[in-house]
């Protein structure tokens, strides 16, 4: 069975006054129906810009995005509204991805009052209802605005407006990072339960690694633009290749109070990403840099599922 | 005890919002030694960032109001010191790290001016020894000290916090607030940055109050912790009773909450409801509409904290019986 | 320990019920209930408007009726504010000049606001070439001071209730231009603008209903202080013989009447003044409770 959305050399440049901003830089990557594939990586690596071209909200500068089999990179008009129903995204910011003039019964409402498949206002109504009860909206909150709502509250009506549509793949971007910790896991518990009973797709887009860790299925890591590495949860956190995953899993501060950080020790900043030299953007960094690294690197499959990007990962492992 | 640095003790800090008031801290006390590290661990909204400024006395007033307690640092009480005697003791004795990176430097002015400034504001320096000083607390921080010049909007979020702790720590401060310093950083900066502070503290045997969320932070960087709850002290002890020993449900709500602790069931398990309204007083313990342990007898009236083992109290009335 | 752990969550949902449906408009409004100066200037401006719109209650003269009998005659008990050069009397040529005056500042606060927001969305909301273009004609706009483009303008158009109207809403467009394209520069950010495009909402959609509404604050206050602007902007237009024209009896045009008598009849500018002072300041204070009053750094 083909995959539900696959990723094929994707590119998205940002032109500026001074320069071009590599932010996705010919990713490659599918995700299968019913599935989590999780994308970590630090600011700046063109994880939130690589969510965003995929559901259709920018336009990719090269390369494909197929959904179901079908290429969407250039939808336009009637086609495009349909792949958006189909696609839909859940945003970081709890305080900022809500209309602050509009009640939340309205929020929810309007994603299914635009797709027109409810003429009777009842219906609608009641579909309105069935949405934010899935998500565990209280009734005393349908007619509150965002502001008088917490954090978590309003997480779940982002959630229920991308649900509205029923769509088979919601692109989480951060949705639990500006989350207290005892919220972050009644939300994340939420979009489990809503996987298991709807079987949409899910890309999360997120920083945390332990957070990722738990609800992914599969893991890309990316470093300014660039796809450095993909394997399954298990394989990434137990026999990861690649420099710069070691170092970032190395970087999570412990829980374990007797469990001594061995840190790999990363050399500067994070450099940028507009007019980058070709090859290895992590090399800069990397403590097993060598001339090669200068060189355009590919991205192999070290072993079944494992893909990694760097010309060294077999000699350091 | 004649080590104790920093003594708090039963500080109460209110806030006037409109006509209502907000319990933003609720008799707090806790003590801290020389070159000690405490962190403040508890979510959005319960207080630990008031205590903060309280200790440096950067509440706006109105409209909050300190309305009982006192902070004794060396002997020295510092809620009923004048303005005039606060001044020199701020960014001097006390200094304070905050939480953003991006809104704590001053955009107008270079880095190394906002640097000379707090030298030269106590210390009778020359603005060329100020200059000198300001160099070498940039090296010490890991930027070239040919930055010196440069506006902040032209360093990374990384490099502004470096250079917000190069300012706190100028002027080698005894005390030092840290506002949860490394939350809008990259994980791998935030480790940097961490070691940084590590160091430098280990350097001067400066005291440190951490606040954050992030468990694994206060792992590697704290020697005592304080688990806050809506304006009160739950839990307190040092890093083990902390982690090894947790007494009170709601420490142990938290460490069950993380992933990390979660890792071989498909869910995890949350705290269930959402932090208490602050304007509204709250009888017995704040914690109890949340709680799976608790019954009618936790509501009734304050609970006190018990000391359950050296230095490791708890308030909590189920817990303390059991052990 | 049920009915206990009930009753405080109880206690605590009352609490959040009272928060339900505390739209922006009725916080708004009661936050300014709350300002003294708000209350008296709303109260003043109320009394003022009443008086102007049930003259014919109050006053027996028409503002055309001639008296030459009682030319120039002070305040008296037959006529309160006295009379001008042409016998007519005063309070009934304030009141009824009222509508004239109160009607043009309001009209023209409004409809240069509307027109000032329509542009202001456009060049806010798609960028480019099209803001470089509405911009630049703003600059050159506001370069010319206020008064000499409202002059040529009327001048261009002719004198004229309407047309006076038109000349001040011309004139204060850029203001409400600038202001929505600088509301929407740092609104264009927030992610709900994305989520509204994600859910397939049209451009004009997510400009009217989902921006609008979140930037129009300042301008609701500008268009507020811009009535009294206009106010003495209406005024001073009929004082050098534009905007409306007599017999009709606006406050400008009396005040230019009563210029020639000013040291021996002084009353004939200072009522027309007083009632020019009193409205404009009542409605920038209203203004300012407004402002205050909308300020979200003030809310919860």
């Amino acid at each position: 069975m083909e995959s539900l959305i696959e990723v094929k050399n994707l590119k998205k440049y940002f032109f500026r006054p001074n320069g071009i901003v590599h932010a996705v830089d010919d990713v490659s990557f599918t995700i299968e129906r019913g599935k989590t594939l999780g994308v970590v990586g630090e600011s700046g690596c063109g994880k939130s810009t690589l969510g965003r071209t995929i559901i259709c909200l920018q336009k990719a500068t090269s390369g494909q995005v197929l959904l179901d089999g079908e290429d969407i990179s250039n939808v336009q008009g009637k086609d495009l509204r349909q792949v958006r129903s189909r696609m839909q995204i859940i945003f970081q910011d709890p305080y900022s991805s809500l209309n602050p003039r509009q009640k939340v019964i309205t929020t929810v409402k309007e994603p299914i009052a635009r797709s027109g498949r409810f003429k009777n206002r009842k219906e609608l109504l009641d579909e309105t209802i069935r949405v934010m009860d899935l998500v565990g909206i209280d009734k005393r909150f349908r007619q509150s605005y965002p502001h008088e709502l917490d954090g978590g509250r309003r997480q779940r009506v982002g959630i229920a407006r991308a649900l509205a549509l029923n769509p088979d793949f919601i692109c989480c971007d951060e949705p639990v990072s500006a989350l207290d910790v005892s919220i972050q896991a009644q939300v994340l518990n939420l979009l489990m339960d809503l996987q298991e009973q709807f079987g949409m797709a899910y890309m999360f887009v997120t920083h945390d690694l332990s957070v990722v860790r738990h609800i992914s299925d599969d893991i890309c890591v990316m470093y300014l633009g660039q796809l450095v590495e993909k394997a399954s949860t298990k394989e990434l956190f137990e026999s990861n290749l690649h420099p710069y995953t070691k170092a970032l899993l190395s970087a999570i501060p412990s829980v374990d109070i007797y469990k001594p950080m061995r840190r790999v020790q990363l050399k500067g900043e994070i450099t940028s990403a507009i007019n980058p030299e070709p090859g290895c953007r992590f090399a800069a960094r990397c403590p097993y840099a060598i001339p090669a690294c200068k060189e355009p690197q590919k991205l192999e499959e070290i072993r079944p599922g494992h893909f990694v990007s760097c010309c060294r990962a077999k000699d350091i492992n | 005890m004649s080590n104790v640095f920093l003594s708090v003790r039963g500080l109460t800090v209110i806030y006037h919002s409109g006509k209502k008031i907000v319990h933003a801290v609720n008799d707090v006390s806790f003590d801290l030694e020389k070159g000690e590290t405490l962190a403040l661990v508890g979510e959005t909204g319960a207080g630990k960032t008031t205590i903060a400024k309280s200790i440096l006395r950067v509440l706006p007033n109105p409209p909050s109001k300190v309305e009982g307690g006192e902070i004794v640092l060396s002997g020295k009480e510092l809620l009923s010191l004048p303005e005039s005697e606060m001044l020199k003791i701020r960014g001097a004795r006390i200094a304070m790290i905050f939480q953003d990176p991006m809104t704590a430097l001053n955009p107008t002015m270079t880095v190394g001016n906002q640097i000379i400034e707090g030298l030269l504001l106590h210390n009778s320096y020359t603005r060329a020894e100020a200059s000198e000083k300001a160099c070498k607390m940039l090296e010490m921080v890991g930027i070239h000290k040919g930055r010196m010049n440069e506006y902040p909007f032209e360093f990374s979020g990384g490099m502004k916090q470096r250079v917000v702790i190069a300012l706190a720590l100028a002027c080698k401060p005894s005390l030092l607030l840290a506002d949860e310093p490394t939350t809008a950083l990259d994980v791998t900066i935030q480790a940097q940055v961490l070691d940084l502070i590590n160091d430098l503290k280990q350097k001067n045997e400066t005291s440190m109050i951490l606040i954050t969320h992030d468990l694994g932070v206060v792992a590697q960087t704290s020697d005592k912790v304080a688990v806050v709850y809506a304006g009160r002290i739950l839990e307190y002890g040092t890093k083990e009773d902390i982690f090894v020993r947790m007494a009170h449900p709601y420490t142990m709500g938290l460490f069950n909450s993380l992933p990390d602790n979660n890792i071989h069931s498909k869910r995890l398990r949350p705290i269930d409801g959402t932090l208490p309204d602050p304007t509204v007083e709250i009888t017995g313990c704040a914690f109890a509409p949340r709680c799976p342990y608790a019954d009618v007898s936790c509501g009734n009236k304050e609970i006190p904290l018990r000391e359950i083992g050296p230095g490791h109290t708890v308030r909590c009335l189920k817990r303390v019986q059991e052990v | 320990m049920e009915a206990e752990r009930g009753r405080n969550m109880k206690k605590r949902n009352k609490k959040q019920d009272q928060y339900e449906n505390s739209s922006l408009l009725r916080e708004t409004l009661t936050r300014m209930v709350k300002s003294p100066t708000s209350k008296v200037a709303c109260a003043a401006l109320c009394v003022i408007v009443i008086c102007c719109v049930a003259a014919p209650l109050l006053t027996p003269y028409k503002p055309t009726d001639m008296d030459v009998t009682h030319m120039f005659s002070g305040p008296s008990a037959a006529h309160p504010l006295g009379t001008d050069s042409y016998g007519r009397d005063m309070l009934s040529r304030l009141l009824y000049g009222g509508r004239y005056s109160i009607a043009l500042g309001l009209a023209a606060a409004v409809f240069g606001s509307v027109f000032g927001i329509i542009f202001g969305c456009i060049a806010g909301y798609f960028g480019g070439k099209v803001e470089t273009v509405i911009m630049r004609l703003c600059d050159v706009w506001t370069s010319l001071p206020a008064m000499l483009l409202c002059i040529l303008i009327s001048a261009a158009l002719g004198p004229g209730f309407f047309n006076t109207i038109l000349a001040l809403a011309i004139g204060f467009m850029p203001i409400g231009t600038r202001m929505i394209r600088g509301q929407i520069l740092s609104e264009r950010s927030k992610e709900y603008l994305e989520a509204a495009e994600s859910i397939n909402c049209s451009t004009l959609s997510i400009m009217f209903r989902h921006l609008l509404p979140n930037v129009i604050s300042p301008i609701i206050v500008a268009t507020t202080m811009g009535v009294g602007l206009q106010i003495t902007m209406a005024a001073s237009l009929s004082f050098i013989g534009l905007g409306v024209q007599p017999p009709a009896p606006e406050w400008g045009a009396m005040l230019a009447a009563g210029r020639q008598h000013m040291l021996t009849y002084p009353y004939m500018i200072i009522f027309p003044g007083l009632f020019i002072a009193c409205t404009v300041l009542s409605v920038n204070l209203l203004g300012d409770g407004l402002r205050d009053a909308l300020d979200p750094k003030l809310r919860s």
